[in-house]
C-alpha cells in the first residue's frame, strides 16, 4: 500500500517529517517497506511552450523544436512522435538531472545542437509511460515556470506492508485514522456534497436490482448517473493514482480506483446502456457458464462463483473483476455505480479458482467496512459529477439485508493489566480505544463495554482489545520483567543429548557438517541404480515443486552429500570429509513418513600435504570404518556391527559392509561403485555411509563406574600364521576370543602379508596378543602355556601354520 | 712411617691412578650413551673402585677408615664429573645449526559444526538456561496442525503470507515450527515452557535472503501468570546473550494469527546503522487454546506467550554473512571457518 503524504494530509493534520511518520507507523504495526522521495522535478526542469516543429535534416524520426522558455527561446532535437506546436511541455535544460541519474547536457544530435530535452512522463519519473512527451495545456503557466509548480507534485510516498488483519489500512483514510489516533488528532471527515436530486428522475425508474444471494452479498448499493462525458482525468488525479501504482484509464474508471484507495471500498462502474434489461441481478453462477473478463480472457464459472449479472448474463465476477462487455468505454454516457459488500471467503475462493488477484479481491478477502458502501458510492458519484459531468438520479438501488448488528465486548481492566504486565488505569485504556474510534461505556470501576468501529472487522474479543490498548500505550512503555515461573531443569527429548555428542565427535575427527536441502532431483536417485522393486524408488513428490531440481523428498541422504562432494571437487577442493544428520522420507501409508539419518562421505587425501611429507595417501575403507566404530562409544553405546557384504547396488562389490545393531540392519557403509562415482562426477575411492539415527543412538548403555587401571605389567606376544587367503582376519581374532582365556586381555591383527614365497592362495596374518593378570605379575611359563593353546586352536581351526 | 701409612699411601696412589683413567674416559665421552658406558665402567658394580671397596673388609680398622674415605671421595668426584659432563653434553646438544623456523606447521585435520547448527545450539542453550524444555515435531504436517489450530482456518488471508508445499494426499511440509506448540499442548497440560528447533519449508525461490527450506526456533510458555512484559523480558535477555549485553532492542506491533497482541523484536546493529528484525512474538491467541481444546488450557486465567525466529537470519547477523545461499552451498572453504 503506497500512501502519498500529501494525500494523507487530507485526512489528518500532519506536521511531522516523513521519517518521524515512518517511525510512528512502524512501531504501531504498519511496517514501512520504503520511503519514496518526492518525485517532483528538481532544478533545471521548466515549463515551456512549443512554438514551431520542423523536420530534422539528418534523420527522419527526429524533429527540431523551437520552444518558448521564458528566456528568449531555444531549439532542441526531439524524437517523440507526439510533439506538436502550441502545446505545453516540460523542458530539461542542460545541467538538469533526470530521476535515473542521467545529466542533460548540450549535445549535437545528427549534426544539430540540442539545448536540452523535452520530457516524457517516464523521464520525469512520474510513470513508466515512454510513449511520448508529457503534453500540457499551453497556458498552464508562463514559460520558464519551474516544472514542480506546474505538475503540483505528489510529494514523498510511504510504502507500507499491511498485515492481513487490518483491511482498514488498505486506504488512505484508514492510515489517516491510525495516524490521527497516534498523534492525538482526530481524523478529518471526507465531507461529501451531492447536488439536490429531488427533481431528478428516481433511480428505480432507470435501473433494476435483484439480490438473489444475500448470504454472499449482504449489501449492494447502486447509483445511476446520466449524461457523463468519458475523457482523460485531470493531472492531479493521474499523479495521485500513479503515486499509488495505478495507471490512469479514463475519468470514470480513475474515479472508482481513486475512491477505493481513498476509502478502501472497491467500486465498479457499469455502462448502463450495455446492461441487458438495464438491471442488475446478484446470483450464484451456473456451472459451466462462460464469461469474458476485462483482461480479455474467457473463463468457465462454477456454481460457487458469485456473479453480478444483467438480465441475460454475468457482467462481473463479484468482488474480483468486471466483464469485458459491460465496462466503461469512450462512448459511455449512462453509468450504474456499484458499491457492495461481499462475503470474504467466497471472494477468495473465486479469485483463487480463476487465478485472479486484484486490488478489489485483495480488499474483499480481508474484509471491507460492512457499513461503508453508502458513503463510498456517494463519494464516487460526487467525483464523477465533478470530472465527467452528467446528472445524478435520485436515490439508491439497494439489495441485501445489510450489515449485521454491531457487537459490544466486555473489557475488564484487571485482565488487560495482567495480560500486558503494566499498571493501567481505566482512563488509560479508554483514551486509547476512543482515539481509535471505539465506543466505550464504563460500567463501574474496572469494567467497560466497548464497541469497535464498523471498519475494525478484526476486533472480536478481549485479547484483540488488549492489543489495541497496548499499541496505544506504546509497546516500548511496557516494562521488561522476568517470568515468575518456578525454577526447574529443562527437559530434552530422548537421544537429544546423544545427537549433540555425535556431532561433536564427528567434527572432532575432522569431518565438516553440511546442511543440504531435503528435496532433491530424481536424477540423483537414478544414478544410484536402485533395484526396480526398491521401496526407495517410490519417493514422495511435491505437488508444485519450485523446479525439477527440488521436486522429490529424498529417501536417502547419501546423494545430497555426494553432490556436495562433487561441487567441492569442481571448485578445486578434492579432499572432503563430510557428515550430516538429516531427514529422509519414505512414502509410508498416507503419503510420506520421515526419519533422521547420519550420512558420511569421505574422499581424497588423508592428511594435507606438508613441506617434508608429500602425502598422496588416499583415504580408504578403513578410515571410514574407524569413524563408524567410534560412534557407539562416543555416545556411550556399543559399537555398530559392520557385517562384511552389502546389497546396495551403488557400492563396490567386496568393498562394503552392512551396518547392524542388535541383529537389525540399520545402514550401509563402503566404497561407492566407480560407475556411480562417475555419475556424480567423482573419481577415486569415495567412501560413503548412512545409518539410521534412532537405531544408532538407541538405548545408550548407562556408563558403569570407571574400572581401576591395571597395576601389574602386561606381556605382549606376537605370532604370525599362514592361512588361506579367504580366511578373514576377523574370524581369526574371534577364534582367539572364543577361547575365553582369562589371561588374554586383547588380541588384534597388526600385519597382513601376501607373497609368492607363502604359496599360492595363502597369506600371512600377524596377531598381537596381550596377556595380563589382575592380581600378579605373569611368569613366562604361564604365558607360554596359554600362547601354546592359542596356536593349537588356530592350527586346527584354520589349518594355520606357524610362520617363520 | 707405620705400615698402614705406607700401604695407605700406595693405595692412595692406586686410587689416584684409577681416578685419572676414569676422568679421561668420562671427559672423552661425546654423547650420553658413551657417558653411561664410562660411568658403568668406572663406577658400576664391576668397576675397579667397586673392587677396592670389596677389599676393605680385610683391612685393619684404621686402614679401612682411611682407604674407605679415599674411595668415597674418588667416587663422589667421579659422579660429580659424570653429572658435569652430562650437563656439558646437553648444553652442547642444544647448540647447533638451527632449523628453518619459517616453515609452516603440520595441521591436523579439523572438522566443524555447520554455522546453522552452531547458531541453533546457542539459541537452544540460552533458552535451556531459562528452563525451557526441548520439543520436536514432524516436517510433514496436516493442515490443522500447520494452519487450522493456529487460527488460520481455510480461506484465511494469512495463509498467503506462507506459500506452502503440498504433497499428494493433502499433507504439507510445515511452513513454520508453530505446529510443535500444538503437539506439545495436546500432550501436556500447563504450565509449559518449551522451544522447538527445526526445518521448515516455503515455496520461495532461492535468493540472497530467501530459501525454500530454512530453520526456525519456536518458543511457547503457558501458565496462569505470564505477561507481555515477561515476554519482553525473556526475549530481551535472549537478544543480549546472543548479540551482546549492550544491544538495544525494541518491540513493534505486528500481526500473527496465533498471537494477540503480536509484536516483532528488532535489535540495533551499530555496524549497519539500523534496526533489524530478528523475531516475531506475542501472547497466545485464545483461539489457539480453543482449537487445542484441552480443558486445562481453557481454564480461566490461563495464558501464554509464543515467539519464533529464523535461524538463518540469526546466523547471518551473528557471523556477518552477506548471502543466505552460502549456508546451503556447503563449500568446504566456507564450512571450515566456523
Amino acid at each position: 500500500m503506497r500512501v502519498p503524504l500529501s494525500w494523507l494530509k487530507a485526512f489528518v493534520d500532519l506536521d511531522r517529517s516523513v521519517e518521524d511518520l515512518a517511525h510512528l507507523l512502524s512501531m504501531s504495526g504498519l511496517e514501512v517497506e520504503a520511503i519514496h522521495p518526492d518525485k517532483a522535478p528538481g532544478d533545471g526542469f521548466v515549463f515551456a511552450r512549443v512554438d514551431a516543429v520542423r523536420p530534422h535534416p539528418g534523420a527522419d524520426r527526429l524533429r527540431l523544436v523551437t520552444v518558448a522558455d521564458g528566456a528568449g527561446g531555444r531549439e532542441v532535437v526531439c524524437g517523440a512522435p507526439n510533439v506538436e506546436a502550441g502545446r505545453g511541455v516540460i523542458l530539461a535544460v542542460p545541467g538538469a538531472t533526470l530521476p535515473d541519474g542521467r545529466v542533460i547536457g548540450e549535445a549535437k544530435i545528427r549534426g544539430i545542437l540540442s539545448l536540452g530535452m523535452l520530457c516524457s512522463e517516464a523521464e520525469l519519473g512520474l510513470s513508466d509511460d515512454h510513449g511520448g512527451l508529457l503534453l500540457l495545456e499551453p497556458n498552464a503557466a508562463p514559460p520558464g515556470t519551474p516544472a514542480r509548480e506546474v505538475l503540483g507534485g505528489v510529494g514523498p510516498v510511504v510504502e507500507l506492508s499491511i498485515t492481513p488483519n487490518r483491511p482498514d489500512w488498505l486506504s488512505i483514510r484508514g492510515v489517516g485514522r491510525e495516524v490521527g489516533a497516534l498523534i492525538g488528532r482526530p481524523a478529518k471527515e471526507i465531507g461529501i456534497q451531492l447536488p439536490d436530486t429531488s427533481d431528478a428522475p428516481a433511480v428505480s425508474g432507470l435501473a433494476g436490482l435483484t439480490n438473489l444471494a444475500p448470504a454472499r452479498c449482504p449489501t449492494y448499493v447502486g447509483r445511476v448517473i446520466s449524461g457523463v462525458e468519458v475523457g482523460p482525468s485531470p493531472r492531479w488525479m493521474v499523479d495521485r493514482l500513479a503515486a499509488c501504482g495505478i495507471r490512469s484509464v479514463n475519468n470514470v474508471v480513475d474515479a472508482t480506483n481513486y475512491v477505493m484507495l481513498e476509502l478502501g471500498q472497491p467500486l465498479h462502474a457499469f455502462d448502463l446502456d450495455r446492461l441487458a434489461g438495464r438491471s442488475i441481478v446478484v446470483r450464484m453462477a451456473r456451472d459451466g457458464e462462460a464469461m469474458r473478463f476485462l483482461d480479455g480472457t474467457e473463463r468457465r464459472l462454477v456454481g460457487d462463483d458469485l456473479v453480478i449479472c444483467d438480465a441475460e448474463r454475468p457482467v462481473a465476477l463479484a468482488g474480483v473483476m468486471g466483464g469485458l462487455d459491460s465496462g466503461v468505454s469512450a462512448g459511455t454516457t449512462h453509468l450504474l455505480l456499484e458499491s457492495a459488500c461481499f462475503e470474504p471467503l467466497g471472494v477468495r475462493r473465486s479469485a483463487r479458482r480463476h487465478g485472479f488477484h486484484t486490488d478489489s479481491s485483495h480488499r474483499f478477502e480481508r474484509g471491507v467496512d460492512p457499513r461503508g458502501q453508502w458513503e463510498a458510492v456517494d463519494r464516487l458519484a460526487q467525483l464523477i459529477l465533478e470530472l465527467a459531468g452528467g446528472s445524478l438520479a435520485d436515490g439508491h438501488l439497494v439489495g441485501g439485508p445489510g450489515a449485521p448488528e454491531r457487537v459490544s465486548l466486555e473489557v475488564r481492566r484487571e485482565r488487560i493489566v495482567s495480560l500486558l504486565g503494566v499498571e493501567l488505569r481505566d482512563e488509560d485504556i479508554h483514551r486509547g480505544l476512543r482515539a481509535l474510534g471505539f465506543t466505550v461505556h464504563a460500567q463501574g470501576a474496572g469494567v467497560s463495554r466497548v464497541t469497535p468501529p464498523s471498519w475494525r472487522v478484526d476486533v472480536k474479543e478481549e485479547a484483540d482489545v488488549a492489543e489495541e490498548v497496548a499499541r496505544m500505550w506504546g509497546y516500548d512503555h511496557i516494562p521488561f520483567t522476568v517470568p515468575l515461573a518456578p525454577v526447574r531443569a529443562s527437559r530434552q527429548p530422548p537421544l537429544w543429548r546423544e545427537k549433540r555428542r555425535l556431532e561433536t565427535y564427528l567434527s572432532d575427527l575432522g569431518l565438516l557438517q553440511t546442511t543440504t536441502y531435503t528435496f532433491i532431483t530424481p536424477a540423483w536417485l537414478e544414478r544410484l541404480d536402485l533395484a526396480p522393486g526398491d521401496p526407495r524408488r517410490d519417493v514422495a513428490r511435491l505437488l508444485k515443486p519450485l523446479s525439477e531440481e527440488l521436486s522429490v523428498l529424498r529417501p536417502l541422504l547419501a546423494p545430497s552429500l555426494l553432490a556436495v562432494a562433487a561441487r567441492n571437487r569442481n571448485r578445486q577442493s578434492p579432499d572432503v570429509s563430510l557428515f550430516e544428520i538429516g531427514r529422509v522420507f519414505g512414502r509410508g501409508s498416507d503419503g510420506a513418513e520421515e526419519r533422521d539419518v547420519l550420512g558420511v562421505v569421505m574422499m581424497g587425501r588423508r592428511y594435507a600435504r606438508t613441506w617434508d611429507r608429500p602425502n598422496d595417501d588416499a583415504l580408504d575403507l578403513f578410515d571410514l570404518r574407524g569413524v563408524l566404530e567410534g560412534i557407539g562409544p562416543s555416545v556411550g553405546a556399543r559399537p555398530l556391527t559392520l557385517r562384511p557384504g552389502s546389497e546396495e547396488p551403488f557400492l563396490k562389490p567386496g568393498h562394503a559392509w552392512t551396518l547392524e545393531r542388535g541383529g537389525q540392519r540399520v545402514g550401509f557403509a563402503g566404497e561407492l561403485h566407480p560407475r556411480v562415482a562417475r555419475a556424480f562426477e567423482l573419481e577415486g575411492a569415495v567412501l560413503v555411509a548412512e545409518v539410521d539415527l534412532a537405531a544408532l543412538l538407541a538405548a545408550p548403555e548407562a556408563r558403569g563406574s570407571v574400572p581401576p587401571l591395571p597395576v601389574f605389567p602386561r606381556v605382549q606376544r606376537d605370532l604370525a600364521i599362514v592361512v588361506d587367503r579367504s580366511v578373514a582376519a576377523g574370524a581369526v581374532v574371534e577364534a582367539v576370543r572364543a577361547l575365553k582365556e582369562p589371561l588374554i586381555e586383547d588380541v588384534a591383527p597388526f600385519d597382513v602379508y601376501e607373497g609368492s614365497q607363502l604359496g599360492p592362495g595363502k597369506k600371512s596374518l600377524a596377531l598381537s596378543i596381550v596377556y595380563r593378570a589382575v592380581d600378579r605379575t605373569l611368569t613366562e611359563k604361564e604365558v607360554s602355556e596359554v600362547h601354546g593353546r592359542v596356536l593349537e586352536r588356530l592350527g586346527t581351526a584354520f589349518a594355520a601354520a606357524l610362520r617363520g | 712411617m707405620n705400615p698402614s701409612e705406607k700401604s695407605g699411601g700406595a693405595l692412595d696412589a692406586g686410587i689416584n691412578a684409577l681416578v685419572e683413567v676414569a676422568r679421561d674416559d668420562i671427559l672423552a665421552a661425546t654423547d650420553d650413551n658413551a657417558l653411561q658406558q664410562a660411568k658403568a665402567r668406572h663406577l658400576g658394580k664391576q668397576s675397579e673402585l667397586a673392587g677396592l671397596m670389596k677389599t676393605l673388609g680385610s683391612l685393619g680398622p684404621e686402614e679401612r677408615r682411611v682407604l674407605g674415605q679415599a674411595v668415597n671421595v674418588a667416587k663422589r668426584d667421579l659422579e660429580a664429573l659424570v653429572a658435569e659432563r652430562r650437563d656439558a653434553l646437553l648444553e652442547a646438544a642444544a647448540v647447533g645449526p638451527g632449523v628453518d623456523l619459517s616453515l609452516p606447521g603440520r595441521m591436523r585435520p579439523v572438522g566443524r559444526l555447520h554455522p546453522l547448527r552452531l547458531a541453533a545450539r546457542e539459541i537452544e542453550d540460552i533458552f535451556i538456561g531459562m528452563g525451557f524444555d526441548i520439543q520436536q515435531g514432524p516436517h510433514i504436517e496436516d493442515e490443522w496442525f500447520n494452519f487450522g489450530a493456529l487460527n488460520m482456518p481455510e480461506g484465511h488471508p494469512a495463509r498467503d503470507m506462507q506459500d506452502t508445499f503440498y504433497l499428494e494426499g493433502g499433507k504439507l511440509l510445515r511452513t513454520h515450527t508453530s505446529g510443535v506448540q500444538i503437539h506439545t499442548m495436546l500432550a501436556e497440560p500447563p504450565p509449559l515452557r518449551m522451544i522447538s528447533h527445526g526445518i521448515v519449508y516455503r515455496s520461495d525461490d532461492i535468493d540472497a535472503t530467501h530459501s525454500p527450506m530454512f530453520q526456525q526456533v519456536e518458543g511457547l510458555m503457558v501458565d496462569d501468570r505470564v505477561t507481555f512484559a515477561d515476554l519482553k523480558g525473556a526475549l530481551v535477555s535472549f537478544a543480549r546473550q546472543m548479540f551482546g549485553a549492550d544491544r538495544p532492542t525494541r518491540f513493534r506491533a505486528s500481526y500473527f494469527p496465533f498471537t494477540e497482541p503480536s509484536a516483532e523484536m528488532d535489535v540495533w546493529f551499530e555496524e549497519k546503522g539500523r534496526w533489524l528484525e530478528i523475531l516475531g512474538c506475542g501472547m497466545v491467541n485464545p483461539e489457539v487454546f480453543r482449537q487445542v481444546g484441552r480443558p486445562e488450557y481453557l481454564a480461566d486465567g490461563i495464558r501464554g506467550f509464543a515467539f519464533g525466529m529464523g535461524v538463518e537470519r540469526i546466523a547471518m547477523l551473528k557471523y556477518g554473512l552477506p548471502d543466505l545461499r552460502m549456508l546451503f552451498e556447503n563449500d568446504v572453504r566456507f564450512l571450515g571457518q566456523f
